[in-house]
């Protein structure tokens, strides 16, 4: 991993997520307002190219965390660290399956996405919620269980989009993959 | 070498785990400290896009009211009959205000001063949630803030044909758009109306329709009395607990069902609070429904008055200390 430009990646897609993708927000029946999570979308593109679990694992930690630094509401979301547990944890998870699947298929992608969001979001939820508990309502966490699931569902349908155009500037935070370089190739 | 830094990278990873569980376990007295700075890189870049998306919103919700051709004409039709209405009503309202400032003038030379000593900070709106399980925004402002103190849109009722003059202090406010949970120097956390969390004392003040007149229980001589709402026995729904359902709209439960409110009553602040001792507009009644536990109440439903997806502009209440109020 080249750590510098994935942390500058890092605050591009956060300061887009808060601003720009606003755009893409949209109400959902009646559990309120649903938006992709494109900090994990990211996540799951390291995880499948990384080169080790570790650097998954952080580079979950990393995206985990600038989400906690800047959720504000619901559920009492006072806390800092269950994203950034959740995406490191879940990150780790995901590269052991990863050569189970055929990442370059669109399908794969999604499919992959959608397990990650629904994995971290229901984690964030339910841990935020067992932290303020008490102002958490049952009926209020059960809607937030439904958002994260709406949440999940567009964020994978938005993945193969997403892993085509980071393929495209990898190289400048991922580590060129194991195998003969150009010198190598000669 | 090489298994040394994997060594250290293992390492680090297990430090900012447990870092995590720590911060997740401290909750708000880590949370808050650690968010302030972010707020801080954040906001810098966060005007661009926002600016963009809260045009392209307010675009989005212009072209939301197409109409059909009839539906035009019928309101064309509509329109005429409320113009010669209003051309009457005008030359009335004209004797009124007449009135009106002959009185303000000597209430304002012999009467007791009434001010809301508060200032208005204004503040943008940079950045939203990064998830959508609450409302809120960072605002960032010229001046620091303090938690619980309340924002509003404002707008500037004129009747002048010039420009006004700059620096010109007095304002009204217009509708009210959240509060401020996270207070900070330069940026700010606001929690939108519509939030979860968000509570506040409303009031409900019932909008007389002659065309639709509508039946309330008064008590008179300690008698309840069913009789027709006028302005005489129209007294505001005081005390109305006002809450956000995390979606675009605001709840108001338990309410008297006698009370017969009605879509197009209007919900403003309480005026009771320390933070904002005057009424301010919530928003508009959209929908009444009986509530499932208590036929005697009934749930109300109040579209917010101002366009929290399009906002982009706040002005953050600041009450003046004085002596009584404390440091």
């Amino acid at each position: 991993m080249r750590w510098i430009p994935f942390l500058i990646l890092t605050y591009l897609v956060v300061l887009f997520q808060c601003t720009a993708a606003r755009i893409l927000v949209v109400q959902g029946g009646g559990f309120g307002p649903v938006g992709p999570d494109f900090a994990a979308l990211v996540a799951v593109f390291v995880t499948l190219h990384a080169r080790s679990w570790v650097d998954a694992m952080l580079a979950g930690w990393v995206l985990g965390l600038a989400m906690d630094l800047t959720a504000g509401g619901g559920a009492g979301a006072t806390a800092v660290g269950p994203m950034s547990l959740s995406y490191a944890l879940v990150a780790g998870l995901l590269f052991r399956v990863r050569e189970a699947f055929f990442r370059e298929r669109a399908l794969t992608q999604a499919l992959l996405a959608l397990a990650f969001c629904l994995l971290t979001h229901v984690v964030w939820v339910t841990l935020q919620s067992l932290l303020a508990i008490g102002t958490v309502e049952a009926g209020a966490y059960g809607r937030m269980l439904l958002q994260a699931l709406a949440l999940a569902c567009y964020s994978a349908a938005l993945m193969p989009l997403v892993h085509l155009l980071l393929s495209r500037c990898q190289r400048w935070f991922l580590t060129a993959p194991v195998g003969p370089g150009r010198r190598g190739r000669r | 070498m090489e298994l040394r830094s994997w060594l250290s990278k293992k390492r680090l990873l297990a430090c900012l785990l447990a870092v995590s569980g720590i911060t997740t376990l401290t909750g708000w007295g880590a949370a808050h400290p650690l968010r302030r700075a972010a707020a801080f890189v954040l906001a810098p870049l966060g005007h661009g896009p926002m600016y963009a998306v809260t045009h392209l919103k307010r675009q989005v919700a212009a072209n939301e009211g197409q109409m059909s051709p009839e539906q035009a004409a019928r309101l064309r039709e509509e329109n005429r009959y409320l113009r010669w209405m209003l051309s009457q009503w005008r030359y009335q309202a004209e004797l009124y205000s007449r009135r009106a400032r002959e009185l303000a003038n000597f209430q304002s030379l012999y009467g007791p001063i009434r001010d809301l000593s508060s200032e208005l900070i204004p503040a943008n709106v940079v950045a939203a949630d990064s998830l959508p399980y609450g409302q809120t925004r960072l605002v960032r402002s010229s001046a620091a803030t303090k938690a619980g103190e309340y924002a509003t849109t404002r707008q500037l009722l004129t009747k002048r044909s010039k420009a006004l003059e700059p620096r010109l202090a007095v304002v009204s406010a217009s509708a009210l758009v959240g509060r401020i949970v996270e207070p900070g120097a330069f940026t700010a956390r606001l929690q939108l109306l519509t939030d979860p969390a968000f509570r506040i004392q409303g009031r409900i003040r019932r909008i007389i329709n002659p065309r639709r007149p509508r039946m309330v229980t008064v008590t008179r001589d300690n008698l309840p009395r069913t009789t027709t709402l006028t302005p005489e026995n129209n007294l505001p729904i005081d005390d109305v607990m006002v809450r956000g359902d995390g979606g675009r709209r605001l709840i108001v439960e338990h309410v008297k069902a006698y009370h017969n409110v009605r879509p197009g009553d209007l919900v403003v602040t309480s005026g009771r609070e320390r933070m904002i001792p005057t009424e301010i507009h919530v928003g508009k009644v959209v929908d009444v429904q009986p509530d499932a536990k208590d036929p005697r109440r009934v749930t109300v439903f109040v579209q917010p008055h101002a366009d929290l997806e399009a906002l982009r502009e706040v002005y953050i209440i600041s009450p003046y200390r004085t002596a009584s109020s404390g440091p």
